[in-house]
Formats: structure tokens, C-alpha cells, sequence
């Protein structure tokens, strides 16, 4: 079995409910503490808020209000925010994360292999510490 | 020749007078001026009669008004006539030099004929006929019989006159019956010297050109054929000429009112007697109908290619508007109609590229949706193609908008006007508009039926290209419904996935302490197993829906694939031995290079998971080789292997081994490799023996792209 977190914080941003839920669950599970948002915006505006700045941002691709593309665009261009890894969960295959903000993301592809999220994880968080 | 018989001297009848008075007599009958071969010869005859007894008669091998060629000769029987002329032939043969002495001869020896004496006519020192004298009751006496021979002295130059005389006549009775002839002909019909130069032109050959003799005699007459055509009919007119053979030509003479039109020309040589040429009488057909229906199915033929040509009818429609300038119209124009009515004029074709430009002015200051009955727009409303022959002024008035409009219609100087559909399963999509102006043609029925029939053609060629239009929308949207589809699935799969994963990560740890939960746990694992496998038929259905589209891009990294290789044999060993079978993994050389991973991946895990699929219980290598510019990647078993014809196809999309036993997948997973290979501008190849096992050979370029 995969090796859990440490207390570490992941951001979810993802607007799927169920996916969330059950994401947030299974991370809590496996040891990592979680901030959820349901679209780019939300977590732009938790950023702006003070919400902890994650070691890991989980990051869905296709939604609404601000997709993730687009988040990243923003990611990158705050510097508190910039260093953070990111791992793109991805409906669409290798397809659609062509561009030059996704150039430096992890990916998982959705469905998740949870085993193959964790070890994703595990691996920026360690290189983290 | 034996002389007069005895009896034939019997029964002198003196009152027949002195020989002079005899013989002014006759001149007097041969001196009438008017007189035929035939009168002077019964006057001749009757006053024989008249003067000797019993009967007389002529025989005149050389005249031709007599058929048996025998005046007056009543007395004889038509029975002996062939038999006495045959007999006279024979003695007295024509154009052959009579002895210089005047001998008589009788004709008893001919049967049946009873006493009959006769005289040679003699001119010009030959004999061209004979006198008789006969009949049972006055035998002739010498003393008649030798002012016989001095009449015939004087007969014989004055009949040879006449019969010379009705030669002339006959040979003029023919010219005559040529002419008449000639001019009751519906053909052209002319005459030339022995040079080729005209001697004659019926009355047909002046009206049609609109020229006098004069103007047409010598070769005034080959002002009138079309230019382009001279050259080749001057060269086989010239050939026959020298050759005396027959002429025979086609080429297009110009009529009174300019237009040409096609003839055929045909001449032979009229010979003398002895076979030298002395002339040529030669006839031209009119053949512009049939000529024009030979071009018009020629030009239908050349259309109807273009038509089919491509599917774009808007090119191909410009096409046929181009092929039917110069020939079949001065003006053509194709309209199309939108489904409002609304109508596009896709193309105008005109010799002069200025006409054009000025056509399609003319057509935005005044937009076909005239109520005009003879715009395309009439043909669109009613669907019914129009002709008219003429376009008379009264026509442009009607059509025009107003007097400017009507000003500028009038310059097109337009002369005929068709107008059809173009037309396919009851709806009408557009109409083709031909016109004759500047050369001044006019538009036949037959042109009718031409351009209709080019209507019909065009418009089914638009329906076909439409049709077609329609189902590549219909693949495009079931592509679109695939490719949301696919992201729609992806969704809830990705919820059930991680619910089962979550389920099962916390089942496998509580499992050891409750013994009960391992049968679920497994339950669990099945079913997260299968919505793994789900979830990859989603993405294979996702990824064909792009792929059609050309959309698979790569995303080319540095990476290296033997360490790839070795991952692939570690994860599959598992699902190998599951089948009984096993992964060798074979490194032969460097497999560094620049290529998208993940799309790789995929395209060795399609090979390994097919060769695990379609030949359980034998080995599996995967080998990696390579040399400076390109690696190999080479994923063979030694299964039942793939026929040759489902070799060909089996890259295809959707498509399966069909001696592969039961179906599984969906026939996508060789297709996207296929497309994997390709945009890496690499390859994949299949070498496949049945019951030998197959080998795929992926050849991907190190240099990235």
C-alpha cells in the first residue's frame, strides 16, 4: 500500500461534488489534511483570504467560473503561489493539458488510480520537506 | 456482197421522176430547220414511200431517240427488229470506213423478211446507217435502187447532221435535266472546271450565302467557309483535284445572316467518255443539326465528367459554366437558391474578363428577385425551364426594373435566352442561365433539350454533393456526441472509481481483524476492476473521436524508453501469468529520445494487452532496439496470429481480427496506435502468420518532432 501524508495540506479545486467528497475523504484517510474548492476562482479567493498555502494543489482541468487552465495562468503569476507543485487530474487524456502554463504539472488521469495519486503526492511532498 | 436479186429488179416504177428532182426534194425535207432526228427521219421515210412503193425504213444505230433504233419501219416485225439489227451491226459495223465503193445489199437472208433492199448512209467516210426499201409486192429494180444510192449520197451527211444534231440536244437535254435537277435539290449544288474553279451554283448555294454568281464563281466561294475550317477543306479539295479522287469534307459555311453552319462537302469528277476529267460537280449537305447534336452530347459528356469530378458543385457548376463558353453560349451564369429564396450567383462566364466584371455589377444594382417572368428567379419559383429565340426589345422591357435597367439590358445585346433548373428530387436548387449576344446565334430546340438535360445532370450532381455534405455532418456529430460522451462518462467513473478504491483501501485494512469483510473486499476489488476497464474504453472512445478529427497532438518530452519498457513488463507480468503466459523483455541498445510518454505508454500497453488478449499460454516478448536516429520497439507473440486480409484492415478503426475468436473491445486500440506511431512520424507494422504468432513493430524517430 502506498505510503499516506503527514499532516501535509493538498488543495482540491474541483467542481464535481461527489469527486471532491470522496477525494477529501480518501486524503484525510491516507493522512493529509484538505482545502477544497469547487472551481479556480474559489481558491484564488481563499488564497486572497489567508487560507494556508498547500504543499500539494490537486488540480480538475474542465470548470466553470474559472477552469483550471486558466488557474494556473494566475498560479504562475503570483510568486506566493508559483513554487507550488501541481498535479492536473485530467478527463481528456494528454490532449487537452498542451499549453504553456501546464508545461511543468503533474497528471493523473481520471478515472483516478488512487494508488497512482498517492505515490504523486508522496513524491512533491517529500521533495517539499 | 452479193447484188440485187432477180426479183428485186422486177417492177420499176419511172414515175418516181429524174434523179435531181429526187434529190432537191430530200434536201428541202432535211433543210427544215426546226426538225428532230426523229420528224426529218418519218418525213424521210414517208416520202421513200411515197416515191418508191411498199415501204421504207431507217436504221440508225448512233441516233438515240429509237429504242430498237429503226424510223419508220412499221413493216418490220419488232420480232426481227434485234435479229435485222444484229445482222446490220454485223455488215456494216459503225465507225468503221465503208468501201470506197457504194455497194448495196438485201436483207432476204434475214428470215421472214421477204424482199428488202438497202443503201448505206455514208458520211464523213464512214457508214452510220442504212436505207431499206421493201415489201413482197415492190421489189426493187436496179434503177431504183441506184437512185437510191443517189439520194443516199445526200441522205446520208443530212441524217448524220441531225443525228449529230440530237447528240448535241441529248447531251443539252441532259445539262438541262442536270440543272433542273440541280435546283430541286435541297443541297447546295455546284459545278467547277477541271481547275476547281466554279462554273455553277444552284439558285439554293446564291440564296443561302446571300451572293451573286459573280461573287461566288471562280473560288469566290471559299470567302463563305469558316476560317478555321479552310485550311483543312483547301488541302483536301486540293488533294482530290490532283488526284482525282472524291471530295469529301465537313466544314461550316457562312450564311446570308452570318451564322455558320455545318455542311458536308462532297465533289466527284465528271469524266469524257475516255475517263479524263473534265470537271467536278459537288454538293453541299446541310449536317449542322446533326454536327451540333454530336457536339452538344460531346459537351453534355465533358459537363457530366466535371460534374463528378468533385463533390465541391459550386466548383464543378463554375466548371460547366466555363465549358459551355464559346461553343454552346456568349453568356452563361449559374444562380443557386437558398432556402429563403434568396439567390447567389455563383458564377458568371464571358469570353471578354470586362464583361464579367460589368455583369456582376449589373447584377447587384439590380438583384434577380425581379418579378420579371424571364429572370432565373421565374425558373426558381416555377421550377419550369424557358427558351426564347428571340429576344426582342419588347422582352427587355418587360424584364427591366426600370429605364436604366432597361438601358443596360439592351447593351448586353443579348439575341436568344435558355434558362432551366437545376433540379434534383422535387426541389429546385439553382438554374443555369445561357445566352447568345455578340455572335449572334439563337438558341434552338435541340439547344433546349441540350441545356435541360444539363440542368437535370448538374442538379443531381448538387443533390449528390449535398447528400454528401449532410452525412459528413452526421459523422461529425456523432463524433461530437462521442467525444461529450466520453467526458460526460469520465465524471460519475471517476466518482465510482474513487468511492470503490476509497472502499476497498479501507476494507483492506480492517479485513485482517474481521475475517467476514475479506468476500466483500473482494467483491469490491471486481467491481473496481471493471470500472478501471470502463473507464478505458471511455478514454479509447474519447480518443478515436479526436483522432478522427486529425486533433491527436503529442506532447514530446525527453524520456527514456527502456526504463519505460521495463515498467510495462513489471506491471503486465501479473496479467500475463493470469493467462498463463509471460513477458520477456528484450534490451538491446539506448532508448533515450523525445517523445510524448504518456501516448507512448499507450500505444505499448494496446500491443502487450492484445498479445495477452489473443495468445494466452505463450510467451511475450517486448524488445527495445535501436539505432542513432530511430528505436524500435517490437511487441511479438507466438499465438494463433492474424490472416492476411484482416491484416490489411486491421489498423482500421473499429475493426477486429475476425478469426480471433470472440469479440472483445471495440476494434480502436491498433487504430490508435496507428495514430500514436504516426505523430510521432514514426510507423507500426504487422508481419502475422496464422497459427505462427504475430510481431508489431512500433518505429518511432529519437529526435522529437
Amino acid at each position: 500500500m502506498t505510503p499516506g501524508g503527514k499532516g501535509e495540506l493538498i488543495w482540491i479545486v474541483e467542481d464535481d461534488k461527489d469527486i471532491r467528497d470522496v477525494t477529501i475523504e480518501l486524503l484525510e484517510m491516507e493522512g493529509y489534511q484538505v482545502r477544497a474548492f469547487g472551481n479556480g476562482r474559489e481558491a484564488l479567493d481563499g488564497f486572497q483570504s489567508g487560507t494556508p498555502l498547500p504543499s500539494v494543489i490537486l488540480l480538475d482541468l474542465m470548470m466553470p467560473i474559472m477552469d483550471g487552465w486558466e488557474f494556473r495562468r494566475h498560479q504562475l503569476a503570483e510568486p506566493k503561489l508559483k513554487d507550488i507543485p501541481v498535479v492536473v487530474a485530467t478527463a481528456n487524456g494528454s490532449s487537452t493539458y498542451h499549453s504553456q502554463a501546464m508545461a511543468n504539472v503533474d497528471l493523473v488521469r481520471k478515472p483516478i488510480d488512487v494508488d497512482e495519486l498517492l505515490a504523486t503526492l508522496a513524491k512533491h511532498c517529500a521533495a517539499r520537506a | 456482197m452479193d447484188l440485187l436479186k432477180p426479183e428485186l429488179k422486177r417492177g420499176y416504177d419511172a414515175s418516181c421522176g429524174p434523179v435531181s428532182v429526187l434529190i432537191s426534194e430530200v434536201s428541202e425535207i432535211l433543210s427544215q430547220p426546226s426538225e428532230t432526228l426523229a420528224g426529218s427521219g418519218a418525213q424521210v421515210v414517208n416520202w421513200l414511200e411515197r416515191k418508191f412503193g411498199g415501204f421504207a425504213a431507217l436504221w440508225l444505230p448512233e441516233g438515240s431517240l429509237s429504242l430498237s433504233r429503226f424510223i419508220g419501219s412499221k413493216a418490220i416485225p419488232n420480232s426481227l427488229r434485234d435479229e435485222l439489227a444484229d445482222t446490220l451491226s454485223y455488215r456494216c459495223p459503225p465507225e468503221v470506213a465503208w468501201p470506197p465503193k457504194l455497194q448495196s445489199f438485201d436483207f432476204s437472208e434475214v428470215a421472214g423478211l421477204g424482199a428488202l433492199c438497202g443503201v448505206p448512209l455514208l458520211s464523213r467516210g464512214r457508214c452510220f446507217g442504212v436505207a431499206f426499201l421493201g415489201g413482197e409486192a415492190t421489189s426493187k429494180s436496179l434503177t431504183e435502187l441506184q437512185d437510191l444510192e443517189a439520194i443516199a449520197i445526200l441522205l446520208g451527211p443530212g441524217l448524220d447532221a441531225l443525228v449529230q444534231v440530237e447528240k448535241m440536244e441529248g447531251y443539252k437535254g441532259r445539262e438541262t435535266r442536270f440543272r433542273t435537277l440541280a435546283e430541286a435539290m435541297p443541297q447546295l449544288v455546284w459545278t467547277t472546271k477541271l481547275d476547281g474553279s466554279t462554273d455553277y451554283a444552284n439558285r439554293r448555294c446564291l440564296d443561302y450565302s446571300g451572293c451573286t454568281f459573280g461573287e461566288r464563281s471562280g473560288d469566290g466561294w471559299t470567302q463563305a467557309i469558316h476560317a478555321e475550317d479552310l485550311p483543312a477543306m483547301n488541302a483536301c479539295w486540293a488533294s482530290s483535284i490532283s488526284g482525282g479522287s472524291v471530295f469529301e469534307a465537313e466544314y461550316r459555311i457562312r450564311r446570308h445572316d452570318g451564322a455558320y453552319r455545318w455542311h458536308l462537302g462532297r465533289a466527284v469528277p465528271v469524266r469524257s467518255a475516255e475517263g479524263a476529267i473534265q470537271g467536278w460537280v459537288g454538293t453541299a449537305t446541310d449536317i449542322h443539326d446533326q454536327k451540333t447534336s454530336q457536339e452538344m452530347n460531346l459537351f453534355l459528356a465533358e459537363s457530366s465528367k466535371a460534374l463528378v469530378s468533385s463533390l465541391d458543385f459550386k466548383l464543378t457548376l463554375s466548371t460547366v459554366a466555363r465549358l459551355s463558353v464559346p461553343e454552346f453560349a456568349d453568356w452563361c451564369a449559374v444562380d443557386l437558391f437558398g432556402p429563403e429564396g434568396q439567390i447567389e450567383r455563383l458564377s458568371v462566364v464571358h469570353t471578354d474578363p470586362s464583361k464579367v466584371e460589368w455583369a456582376y455589377q449589373l447584377n447587384e444594382l439590380y438583384p434577380g428577385k425581379s418579378i420579371s417572368k424571364y429572370g432565373a428567379a421565374e425558373v426558381g419559383r416555377t421550377g419550369a425551364a424557358f427558351y426564347l429565340e428571340n429576344v426582342t426589345d419588347e422582352v427587355l422591357r418587360e424584364a427591366a426594373q426600370n429605364e436604366a435597367h432597361l438601358e443596360h439590358l439592351r447593351q448586353l445585346g443579348l439575341q436568344s435566352l435558355m434558362i432551366v433548373p437545376l433540379s434534383a428530387r422535387g426541389r429546385v436548387l439553382g438554374a443555369l442561365t445561357f445566352a447568345f449576344a455578340e455572335s449572334k446565334r439563337h438558341y434552338t430546340r435541340q439547344d433546349f433539350e441540350v441545356a435541360e438535360e444539363l440542368g437535370r445532370r448538374a442538379g443531381i450532381a448538387m443533390d449528390n454533393a449535398r447528400l454528401f455534405e449532410d452525412a459528413q455532418g452526421a459523422i461529425r456529430v456523432r463524433d461530437e456526441f462521442l467525444s461529450i460522451a466520453s467526458h460526460e462518462l469520465r465524471t460519475p467513473l471517476t466518482s465510482l472509481s474513487l468511492n470503490l478504491q476509497m472502499l476497498g483501501r479501507s476494507l483492506t485494512r480492517e479485513a485482517p481483524a474481521h475475517p467476514i469483510l475479506k468476500a466483500y473486499l473482494d467483491r469490491i476489488l471486481a467491481a473496481g476492476k471493471q470500472a478501471k476497464r470502463l473507464g478505458g474504453l471511455v478514454d479509447m472512445l474519447f480518443d478515436v473521436s479526436r483522432l478522427v478529427h486529425g486533433k491527436l497532438s503529442v506532447q514530446p518530452k525527453p524520456m527514456d524508453l527502456t526504463v519505460l519498457c521495463q515498467e510495462l513488463a513489471l506491471r503486465f507480468a501479473d496479467e500475463a501469468q493470469a493467462v498463463g503466459s509471460s513477458i520477456e523483455l528484450i534490451e538491446k541498445g539506448d532508448g533515450k529520445g523525445v517523445w510524448d510518454e504518456l501516448r507512448v505508454e499507450q500505444a505499448l500497453t494496446n500491443l502487450l494487452s492484445n498479445a495477452i488478449k489473443y495468445a494466452p499460454g505463450k510467451p511475450i516478448r517486448l524488445s527495445i532496439s535501436g539505432d542513432e536516429t530511430t528505436v524500435i520497439l517490437v511487441v511479438s507473440d507466438t499465438g494463433k496470429g492474424i490472416s492476411e486480409s484482416d491484416q490489411i484492415r486491421i489498423f482500421d478503426r473499429f475493426e477486429r481480427g475476425s478469426s480471433r475468436g470472440k469479440p472483445s473491445g471495440m476494434g480502436l486500440g491498433l487504430y490508435i496506435v496507428r495514430q500514436i506511431a504516426e505523430a510521432h512520424h514514426g510507423s507500426v507494422s504487422l508481419i502475422s502468420r496464422p497459427e505462427e504468432g504475430s510481431t508489431f513493430t512500433l518505429t518511432l524517430p529519437r529526435g522529437g518532432l
